[in-house]
């Protein structure tokens, strides 16, 4: 669930939102390269594969559902600046477009789903890595770091409420609800991230960017193989008003 | 999978009063809007009711398809739910509701939220219901939204529509395959097809890139850069004027009604 309109005072908001902004202004830096490919780059299949992911709804009880935030995923997928950026672009449609979640809260909703659960799910497992032997290993601990991404992201909401939420319900109640939700978010998250991540390492080990040798990712870019041969084109490129007919 | 995250123009946008609008107009004056929508404290429920009906107006001058709005309305769910529970655990002093003690400031929150998110829900809706999707892309050229984004945006809405038929395809194979099993082993195969879901897509990346790179570099047909050719060009006073007083009476009444 996004944070709505209202839930956090003006002020509070307005400092997620130039965190938000700053964090998106050095992930877009960071994933330059990825940025400028032309067609169908691999930051539009993540943007476009995590709003479909978060179609995945289950619902947990008292009509609240909960939802993968897939950051976790993302993250171990393509690292942590490609996610930061496609979640951007996410929680933007899903506010300007779709009405989920409030105009004034893009910048909390985008701390919360992106930048936070991105981080954390990525450095930890960057530090658990070099003892990771085998397949069944990796997704595990890569199920898990997303867990503790989201339980990340429960935290920093928790936070944002302790500073700026209004005052008619106690923090401590909130607090409660929240991590309460979250526990069973965490435990769905390191489930789906673990068996989802699984398949790739699976099928297509090479498409993992957290278990790729560190000198052969210099910056974020498109999982194409090298021997594709394509320089990245240096210039932005239009925006094709007809899409290609076939997929 | 809801109606409500279906992206792309609806193949059946009627041509009101507010299509003719450049699209960047709506948007800014969307944005300006649902902001003094926010920041309407929840103690003015006649300056909320009186935006509301704001936005009811802005949408019936859309021509927006109501059906479409109702099933939009579904993301009020949660936000009913959240209402509820302020109420029930909000602070003192409480007042009687037909037997029930409730908060009276957890109640006055509570529903101060759901209201600006349904008055968000009918003026998305607006947008929508009278701009094409390109059309937007093409109007946030003319506020100065970054080149990165917009294509991101672009290429990201053709892309849904692709995973949402992959997805379903994918789903309708796990189906299959799992018609008599448990449920455990039918959610399983569900998750394990969100990787299978991440392969393809990104395989497609790599053969459209690949099918570029023979092509000599450029990829897709020859297009036009959105917002030098296709739209209109910059917009005059009255256009601005049109697109911002939603916005305008938004905070009068907010001012007027405290």
């Amino acid at each position: 669930m996004h944070i709505p309109d209202g839930w956090i005072d003006l002020p509070t908001s307005a400092g997620a939102a130039a965190v938000a902004a700053t964090g998106v202004g050095v992930a877009a830096r960071r994933a330059a390269a990825a940025l400028r490919e032309k067609a169908t780059s691999l930051p539009a299949v993540v943007a476009a594969y995590l709003l479909v992911a978060q179609l995945l709804v289950l619902p947990v009880g008292l009509g609240t559902s909960a939802h993968l935030i897939g950051a976790g995923l993302a993250a171990l997928l393509v690292g942590p600046a490609v996610t930061v950026v496609c979640v951007a672009v996410v929680v933007v449609v899903q506010a300007l477009l779709l009405a989920d979640g409030g105009v004034t809260a893009i910048g909390l909703n985008l701390v919360n789903d992106g930048i936070v659960p991105a981080l954390v799910t990525a450095g930890l497992f960057a530090l658990a890595r070099p003892a990771l032997r085998g397949r069944r290993a990796r997704a595990v601990v890569g199920g898990l770091c997303a867990a503790a991404g989201s339980l990340a992201a429960a935290a920093a909401v928790t936070a944002e409420f302790a500073v700026g939420g209004t005052d008619a319900v106690s923090t401590a109640t909130v607090a409660a609800s929240i991590g309460g939700a979250h526990v069973v978010v965490a435990t769905l998250e390191a489930t789906l991230t673990a068996l989802a991540l699984g398949t790739v390492l699976r099928l297509r080990p090479d498409l993992v960017r957290a278990l790729r040798p560190r000198r052969d990712r210099p910056g974020p870019r498109a999982t194409v193989a090298p021997d594709a041969g394509t320089p990245a084109p240096a210039d932005h490129g239009p925006i094709p008003d007809t899409e290609p007919s076939r997929p | 999978m809801s109606a409500s995250h279906a992206a792309g123009p609806a193949p059946d946008r009627l041509r009101g009063p507010l299509t003719a609008l450049a699209a960047e107009v709506k948007v800014v004056g969307l944005v300006a809007f649902l902001v003094a929508v926010a920041v309407t404290p929840p103690t003015a429920p006649w300056a909320l009711a009186a935006q509301g009906a704001v936005a009811v107006a802005v949408a019936v001058a859309a021509l927006v398809d109501w059906r479409a709005v109702a099933g939009r309305l579904a993301l009020d769910l949660p936000l009913a739910v959240l209402a509820v529970a302020y109420a029930l655990a909000g602070r003192a002093p409480h007042v009687e509701v037909v037997g029930l003690s409730l908060s009276e400031p957890g109640l006055r929150v509570g529903l101060g939220i759901l209201v600006k998110a349904t008055i968000g829900i009918v003026s998305v809706s607006a947008l929508a219901a009278s701009t094409s999707l390109p059309d937007t892309i093409a109007g946030l050229a003319r506020v100065g939204v970054p080149a990165w984004f917009r294509q991101l945006l672009a290429l990201s809405a053709r892309q849904l529509q692709v995973l949402r038929a992959d997805l379903a395809r994918i789903r309708r194979a796990v189906e299959v395959r799992t018609a008599s099993q448990r449920r455990a082993v039918v959610l399983a195969a569900g998750a394990r097809s969100l990787g299978a879901l991440f392969i393809r897509s990104t395989e497609r990346a790599e053969s459209l890139r690949l099918a570029a790179a023979l092509r000599g570099g450029d990829a897709g047909p020859a297009a036009t850069p959105p917002g030098e050719v296709t739209g209109p060009g910059r917009q005059g006073a009255p256009a601005w004027a049109a697109g911002l007083l939603p916005a305008a009476v938004a905070v009068a009444v907010s001012v007027v009604l405290r």
